[in-house]
């Protein structure tokens, strides 16, 4: 049930009687000239609805970094032959697509990229003819 | 010396630690962590990722324990355990609570397990 208040213009503060009980019923409106200005929800369906939040601006992050990371690859895979030529068994940093360094460990490579080009979306893999397959024997990790 | 986590069943060694981002180490969630031998990499929680703003640096196939294949994002940390810093480590992001440390990051340490007395030993060698 939406219970409904409505604010006057006053100089003083507002001053709201609310219990949980009353809340579980539903939020409450508060209503100024007739017109909705904010809802009171219990604070656990707030966090709740901050997580949700955190999750689809995560996921529209996460989004817009893999079409970055998707047209370095693409670009990378256009110059497959001579990196395979020159880079084998080493990691490769790839931005703007051109390759901007290797190392032979991604730690190596990522400090050192990092330091130079700083944060930002670089793709960096590993330069070999397939792709490695990294085993996960515990249980507790899959798709 | 560290003692294995008793609310595993069997009991699991466990250890506090720290994953940072790997360019601004201020930014860090700390939590209890447990050590996966059977991981190449590390895991960590999806969250995390929003949370320390990670950059993606590829995606990788992997294989469960039950032979099937998915593909995950990968991202680089840092992690400080028991006071030692293993800095830009490859890690994978999955939907679950805490990390799984790999052995990219086991393998830096010196690990002891004494089970029998459920607590084990990490030096920095």
């Amino acid at each position: 049930m939406i219970k409904k208040i409505a604010l006057k213009e006053t100089q003083g503060p507002y001053s709201l009687s609310l219990d949980e009980a009353q809340l579980a019923e539903g939020p409450l409106i508060l209503e100024r000239e007739g017109q909705p200005v904010a809802a009171v929800i219990p604070i656990a369906e707030y966090e709740r609805f901050r997580a949700w939040e955190g999750e689809q601006d995560g996921q529209r992050k996460h989004e817009e970094q893999l079409r970055i990371l998707d047209r370095e690859r693409a670009a990378f895979l256009s110059l497959w032959e001579e990196p395979l030529k020159t880079h084998r068994g080493q990691f490769a940093a790839i931005l703007k697509s051109q390759v901007i360094d290797s190392a032979p460990t991604l730690s190596e490579l990522s400090q050192r990229v990092y330091a130079r080009y700083g944060c930002q979306v670089i793709y960096m893999t590993e330069v070999r003819e397939r792709p490695r397959i990294y085993e996960f024997s515990s249980p507790e990790v899959n798709g | 010396m560290h003692h294995y986590d008793p609310t595993f069943s069997p009991p699991a060694p466990c250890i506090n630690l720290i994953v940072h981002h790997p360019s601004d180490p201020t930014k860090a969630v700390p939590g209890r962590r447990k050590l996966d031998t059977g991981a190449d990499l590390c895991v960590i929680p999806q969250r995390l990722v929003t949370e320390l703003q990670l950059l993606l640096v590829d995606e990788i196939a992997a294989r469960a324990y039950d032979g099937t294949l998915f593909t995950r994002p990968m991202y680089i940390v840092s992690i400080e355990v028991a006071g030692h810093w293993i800095n830009n480590v490859p890690a994978i992001a999955v939907q679950r609570k805490d990390v799984l440390l790999g052995r990219n990051v086991l393998n830096h340490l010196t690990i002891t397990l004494k089970g029998k007395d459920l607590i084990f030993e990490l030096r920095d060698p």
